[in-house]
């Protein structure tokens, strides 16, 4: 385990150079900082000026290695628009991320492993129908759509639920948690719905199941026990790897929904050229991917000990 | 306390691992030993998330040394009890932003949200008269020119910050030499670059000295907030950064990073006249126009400052709220490369631009595709100061302009690229196709070339990569004088030139350089002209933006895109 961990580590740190490197460059070739920095009405001159304190008169190469030197030590620079670090206001935002991304992943595993079950253990039935129409709405909604769909009923025509923001700790922030979360969960049970059921309806061919089965086991324990156990690991496998999509989606439901995370704060960086925050936010995603990735790994090689790295 | 899932690692589940080792429990148990775990780490993180606010800076309501509250730092106590959502009078205002403030300093930024937050914390020297569009005194009682570069200004003697702290004249010079310092990087030191120097004559009166005869002095007065010195000098910086103390009719409360601004309204405000009638103002962060639109009609944002064109009949019907149309400064046209910036183009012929200009139907596009617009026949806005009337407008004449086009030598047309960025302009997609069908007809065929990004725009039109066509708006920083426009679109010095024109340059230079506005309109009236001759760019119109208002409000946009909040009144 300890080499397997070495291996992911290494495999982790050269994942995020790359992206350290994608990320400097695409921030350096969508537009002039300066041009969002300074008054459109500056002089040349006072640009050009500003570009040379600011240093981005210097080849790419040397910003970038000068980046990297300081990023190592979590160093990313102050934010171009508000006198704070970047990682700082990156950090700063992740706690709402976590809750987002968090609720909607636990929402996606309610939804998704008892449809699953069910849909196997019926194939063919009225519920295995209803699961594929879900799957397919699921897939096919934009999250975007979907969302304002959700503010239009439960927002504005219903007024049950606030259409947008963070809310008050307490029961006003879980008000305004329930329409992204829906809006997440539905974008990530589909896959797992369906990873689930084929998981089972393979296990439920295997020999152990019969055997259980002749043992006069339970059919609950039959399902939970034996054949989900078997078939959830590749289930686990890809909801790790969801976890990047999944904060994909929260950058747009977090805009949707005005949600104070690392999504929002990615978009608004962008819009502003303020690279520094675009450079903290994307790395420190990357980290969150990677160690989520390896975890997942890890606790796969726990419940399943056939499997060995 | 929420759970900290390193503690629960350590002491627990690592336990677990051991026993497993050991081959004291089964592998089922400690599965799930590792799924209680990971619940509990996962509940802790949520608890942990629902607990934390993302960085809210709000003022401190007991300073170290202070009497009271606001009198060392000026800023209101925390609201002990939730406003009342209703928005009766001493109730509650929310306006929704599309994005959030960089910083709390008046001085740092330079954006139209920072200016209206900063209007209703802080004070300007002058401001605008709405019905006149002239500024008139404010925080300045009166002022003067005493010399062609000397300008008087009395200042009120009954005005106190937020803080306690007096407005006096060593205010007014430690402001504006903070603003055209270079080492403070205030990115208004552009508005202010002809001020040369500020001097205190008595404890109420300053000189101000400019560079050379500043015609638009006065312009300057507003959106250039006074920020208490004294206060300044001690917390620093950083301390401004975060809290937004001034002397306006609204008291800073919070600072909800990403979320909202909350405000008070400052029940000792200097002026009488000017007593808002809503206790509590929120200001909230909402990025996307749909999600705003949404809030308008559940009640949960009482104005919002965008209204889409197609949204605006659901929202006048929606029963909730109404859409408020009002004439901006704002003004549009399609840039045309008659330099060759971005490279040798039929635009550099003025035949091909008028026929470009006699293609377009402007009329009809206001009429039906916008939500009203005023022509700018010279690309000036009619509310610029130097607008003249007499100067026609281009026709529509598709004839006309094929037979430009055929005398140019283009008689089977030819393609040009169009660049389209990000634009405020109502309709935007239409009103372009609009004009793609319109120059297609007369032999022009503009192929959109579109960037999502205003950065990357912007970018590509300073740097002489916009040719041969763009799109492209101006608001003039608010500034309603032809100067605001022509020099930073048609200057030689400036980097959005794509024309040049001798003559023009030394018309708006001696406009520019005199005080005499009479002999200022006549040097406009002759650079408009120049400039409709040359028709450097397809003129377009001044907008008509639309803002959408809640029924329970009685309010009014204001010309200058500055939402005055404490202008509104709850409707009877």
């Amino acid at each position: 385990m300890a080499r397997y961990l070495a291996h992911q580590l290494t495999q982790m740190v050269i994942a995020i150079f790359g992206i350290s490197v994608i990320v400097f460059v695409i921030t350096h070739v969508i537009g002039d900082p300066t041009s969002v920095l300074l008054p459109l009405d500056t002089p040349l001159e006072q640009r050009e000026e500003f570009r040379r304190q600011m240093g981005f008169d210097r080849p790419i190469l040397v910003q970038y290695a000068d980046f990297l030197g300081q990023a190592i030590r979590g160093d990313f620079g102050n934010s171009f628009r508000v006198e704070k670090s970047a990682l700082s206001l990156v950090l700063e935002r992740i706690p709402a991320t976590l809750l987002l991304t968090a609720s909607a992943t636990v929402l996606a595993i309610l939804i998704a492993i008892p449809m699953g079950i069910l849909s196997a253990y019926k194939r063919h039935s009225i519920i295995d129908n209803i699961a594929t129409v879900f799957v397919v709405a699921g897939q096919a909604m934009p999250i975007y759509w979907l969302g304002l769909m959700l503010i239009i009923l439960f927002g504005v025509q219903l007024k049950w639920l606030p259409p947008s923001g963070y809310g008050e700790f307490g029961i006003d922030r879980l008000k305004h948690l329930i329409l992204p979360t829906l809006v997440l969960g539905v974008f990530l049970a589909p896959v797992t719905e369906r990873l689930v059921r084929s998981g089972m309806l393979d296990a439920l061919t295997q020999d152990y199941v019969r055997t259980a089965r002749a043992k006069g086991l339970r059919e609950r324990v039959v399902l939970t026990r034996h054949a989900l156990r078997n078939a959830i690991i590749p289930v686990i496998t890809v909801l790790g790897l969801q976890f990047g999509q999944l904060l994909g989606g929260a950058v747009i439901t977090e805009t949707v929904f005005a949600w104070p995370g690392i999504g929002q704060l990615t978009v608004d960086s962008i819009r502003n050229a303020d690279f520094p925050v675009t450079q903290a936010a994307v790395i420190t995603i990357a980290v969150m991917i990677s160690v989520v990735n390896t975890a997942i790994d890890v606790i796969v090689g726990i419940i399943d000990p056939r499997i060995r790295f | 306390m929420p759970v900290n899932p390193n503690d629960l690692y350590d002491e627990n589940f690592a336990r677990w691992q051991y026993f497993y080792r050991k081959g004291l429990i089964s592998r089922r148990t400690l599965i799930q030993a590792a799924l209680v775990w990971a619940g509990a780490a996962s509940l802790g993180s949520v608890l942990a998330a629902c607990r934390q606010e993302p960085a809210a800076t709000q003022a401190p309501t007991q300073p170290v040394g202070a009497a009271s509250p606001t009198a060392a730092t000026g800023a209101a106590p925390a609201p002990t009890a939730a406003p009342s959502p209703a928005t009766q009078e001493g109730g509650l205002i929310r306006l929704a932003f599309d994005s959030d403030l960089p910083t709390m300093d008046p001085h740092m930024h330079l954006l139209r949200t920072g200016i209206i937050t900063f209007y209703h914390t802080h004070d300007n020297l002058g401001v605008r008269d709405l019905q006149s569009l002239r500024i008139v005194p404010w925080l300045a009682e009166s002022w003067e020119i005493i010399e062609p570069t000397k300008w008087e200004l009395k200042l009120r003697q009954d005005v106190k910050f937020h803080n306690g702290e007096p407005f006096t004249a060593e205010t007014v010079k430690w402001n504006w030499e903070r603003v055209i310092n270079p080492e403070q990087k205030s990115p208004q030191i552009g508005n202010h670059a002809a001020i040369a120097g500020v001097e205190v004559i008595d404890e109420y009166t300053v000189h101000v000295i400019t560079k050379a005869p500043y015609p638009i002095f006065t312009e300057r007065l507003q959106n250039f907030q006074m920020i208490p010195h004294k206060l300044a000098q001690e917390k620093g910086d950083a301390y401004l950064a975060e809290n937004a103390i001034g002397s306006g009719p609204y008291r800073f409360v919070e600072w909800k990073r990403g979320q909202e601004i909350v405000l008070t309204r400052n029940d000792d405000y200097w002026n009488p006249d000017v007593k808002p009638a809503f206790k509590d103002f929120i200001i909230r962060i909402i990025p996307g126009v749909p999600t705003q639109l949404a809030e308008l009609l559940a009640g949960n944002v009482e104005i919002i400052r965008v209204v889409p064109f197609d949204q605006m009949k659901t929202v006048d019907a929606s029963g909730v709220a109404t859409t408020k149309t009002q004439r901006i400064l704002r003004t549009s046209f399609i840039g045309l490369d008659c330099k060759g910036r971005t490279g040798p183009n039929p635009y550099q012929d003025v035949r091909v631009r008028h026929a470009a200009n006699h293609a377009v139907d402007i009329e009809g596009y206001i009429k039906t595709l916008q939500p009203g617009g005023d022509r700018a026949p010279a690309a000036l806005n009619p509310m610029h100061f130097g607008f003249d009337p007499a100067i026609e407008p281009h026709a529509y004449d598709p004839d006309k302009a094929r037979a430009l086009l055929k005398e140019a030598g283009f008689e089977s047309g030819f393609e040009a690229r169009w660049l389209r960025g990000p634009s405020s302009m109502p309709n935007q997609d239409q009103v372009d196709q609009a004009i793609q069908r319109d120059l297609e007809a007369v032999g022009i065929r503009a192929k959109f070339e579109t960037v999502s990004d205003t950065n990357v725009h912007v970018s590509m039109v300073t740097e002489g990569k916009a040719g041969p066509m763009w799109n492209w708006n101006w608001g003039s920083y608010s500034v309603f004088d032809a100067d605001g426009l022509y020099w930073d679109m048609f200057h030689p010095s400036t980097i959005y030139n794509y024309w040049e024109n001798q003559e023009f340059a030394k018309l708006i230079e001696e406009a520019r350089g005199t005080l005499d506005q009479d002999l200022r309109k006549e040097l406009y009236s002759k650079a408009q002209r120049i400039v409709r001759d040359e028709a450097p760019v397809i003129f377009q119109w001044g907008f008509h933006a639309v803002w959408g208002v809640s029924n329970k409000v009685d309010w009014t946009p204001a010309v200058d895109e500055i939402d005055r909040i404490f202008l509104a009144k709850p409707k009877a």
